[in-house]
């Protein structure tokens, strides 16, 4: 039997999550939710999509929401993802920090992989040239996806938004399918293991200027949120610099000095 | 004198100024008259097939909520009320005026239409989430809000260029660009062009202050349009000329807008952003197909 999500639950659900995680669901990626979803059914026997809404919502279905959250982020990472978010970084943002400054700092907070720190150095060289006005640095929690990152080794659908003339001016093919980051592109980038819970890991940051933070807050519980938050703002955040969310992500919810500034099918917290 | 100033205090004797066809003019009497009925005013629309066409079209689709089948023009004039019909009505004008543009380098006639619209269509998604009544005339006032710029282009095309390259190089709006440049906007070129049609004061009064909207007698319904059309930049519809950045927060509509609308200290931006978006993204599908 197929079981199908009224619009109204839909409606309760996305309020919820936003309310939970800061996330707005799209109405247009009702059908993914409804997939990903449909498998937590099985896993916890159940029927319908009222039922997870009401346990969910329980008290005991706390230990429920790092499976929601892993449903409602789409956890694939490739080059030049968020393209709206790229362009309000390189076309707006790192002009107004250059005002300034000679050359600023981007924190890409939950790298993974790699792909946003490195998306964001070729966006700029694009920009600049290979002689871009900006350090970056990379970090994650995870050791083993770290050391994926500065080998710099991507498959075929990592690149899928780059153009042939692209891949060969930023990676060397090393096997059919097989790319590699050029020396000149990862020697822009600096990887470190950081944990965003640990104080004294977030002290070893040092100031950005502009920080990237995606999708990562929404595993945090309230309190923790609001730690981190407040570490950016008063610890690291350089005066003027920028916090940016996941595309659908907010923390307008959350008590904060930081103003939200729209830009062309992009928004960013400033402090 | 600049030859802006010139323009604007000799608008009303240039021969070739754009027309507000009679037709919509008899329409918007109708829809404002306390005796009209949907007969007088489906006999006066009769006489334009495209006007017919147009609000067939907008009858039936989704934005409005019509789930009926809407063949009839009666039907969609009865369904749609007085005032939707007068949105439509608008639209027609903008589109016959914006036929008399010149191909323009900078000055892309198809973006200038999305962003009139889309500042109309924000406009009344704003209206719609923040619970307020202004009976349409918030569509209205969006889509025609840039008409100044229109007259711009047909009549002073290369300080039209001039304004452009000055906002981009300086990374200012294009009303901060041609204030600095000449100290006439085009706010008030539009409100000088619609009161010679003449054409509701209320309708003057926005035009004339979306940039200022604190100078504006209905200051919630300028704040409402001032914002929309930040925010129609920001939703990447069309281009209207602008290049900068904004803070809602900070931004002077807004803040009347918190204000006047009774808004909580609480109200979350950026939901509210989102929500906006998402709406925008079906409205394009119904009015920017086609153009």
């Amino acid at each position: 039997m197929s079981v199908t999500m009224d619009a109204k639950t839909f409606e309760d659900l996305r309020l919820f999550i936003y309310q939970k995680s800061g996330i707005f669901f799209e109405k247009s990626k009702e059908y993914l939710l409804t997939n990903r979803l449909k498998k937590r059914l099985d896993a916890l026997n159940m029927s319908t999509f009222e039922e997870y809404l009401r346990y969910i919502k329980s008290a005991s279905g706390q230990k429920e929401m790092t499976n929601l959250f892993d449903a409602i982020t789409i956890n694939e990472t490739y080059f030049f993802r968020h393209i709206k978010q790229i362009e309000a970084i390189k076309d707006a943002i790192v002009d107004e920090l250059l005002k300034n400054k000679r050359s600023i700092n981007i924190w890409s907070a939950a790298c993974s992989s790699g792909e946003e720190p490195y998306t964001i150095v070729i966006a700029l060289m694009e920009k600049y040239g290979q002689n871009i006005p900006a350090r970056i640095l990379g970090s994650d929690i995870s050791k083993e996806i770290l050391d994926k990152a500065k080998e710099g080794v991507y498959g075929e659908y990592a690149l899928k938004e780059l153009n042939s003339n692209m891949k060969r001016k930023y990676f060397d093919t090393i096997a059919p399918g097989k790319y590699k980051i050029k020396d000149f592109v990862k020697r822009k980038c600096i990887f470190k293991n950081i944990n965003l819970m640990e104080e004294r890991s977030l002290r070893s940051v040092g100031k950005m200027d502009l920080i990237l933070c995606r999708n990562v807050l929404i595993y945090f519980d309230s309190k923790s949120r609001q730690k981190v938050i407040d570490t950016f703002y008063n610890n690291i955040l350089n005066p003027n610099g920028y916090l940016m969310l996941g595309a659908t992500e907010s923390i307008s919810r959350l008590n904060t000095k930081f103003k939200l500034c729209h830009f062309k099918m992009a928004i960013a917290y400033q402090k | 004198m600049n030859k802006l100033k010139e323009l604007y205090d000799n608008l009303d004797k240039i021969d070739s100024l754009p027309a507000f066809p009679s037709i919509a003019f008899e329409v918007i009497n109708l829809t404002r008259s306390p005796s009209a009925t949907s007969k007088d005013i489906e006999g006066v629309i009769k006489k334009d097939p495209n006007l017919v066409s147009q609000i067939l079209k907008v009858a039936n689709s989704s934005f409005y909520g019509l789930s009926k089948d809407v063949s009839s023009l009666n039907h969609a004039i009865n369904l749609m009320g007085f005032l939707q019909i007068e949105n439509v009505v608008m639209i027609s004008v903008v589109l016959s005026s914006v036929k008399k543009m010149p191909l323009h380098k900078n000055f892309n006639r198809d973006k200038f239409l999305e962003h009139s619209f889309g500042c109309g269509v924000t406009a009344k998604i704003i209206s719609n989430i923040l619970n307020l009544n202004f009976n349409s005339a918030e569509f209205s006032c969006g889509v025609m809000h840039d008409m100044g710029k229109v007259l711009l282009d047909i009549y002073a095309p290369e300080i039209l260029d001039e304004i452009l390259d000055n906002a981009y190089k300086e990374g200012i709006s294009f009303y901060d660009s041609e204030m600095k440049l000449y100290g006439i906007n085009h706010s008030m070129m539009g409100a000088k062009l619609l009161s010679i049609w003449g054409l509701p004061e209320m309708l003057i009064d926005i035009i004339k202050n979306h940039h200022s909207p604190s100078s504006a007698d209905n200051r919630l319904l300028a704040a409402i349009i001032h914002v929309s059309d930040l925010l129609t930049y920001s939703e990447g519809i069309g281009f209207g000329g602008n290049y900068s950045k904004f803070t809602l927060e900070e931004d002077e509509g807004w803040k009347i807008v918190v204000e006047e609308a009774n808004m909580s200290k609480d109200f979350d931006l950026a939901f509210f952003t989102f929500k906006l978006y998402e709406e925008i993204e079906n409205a394009k599908k119904i009015y920017f197909e086609g153009f």
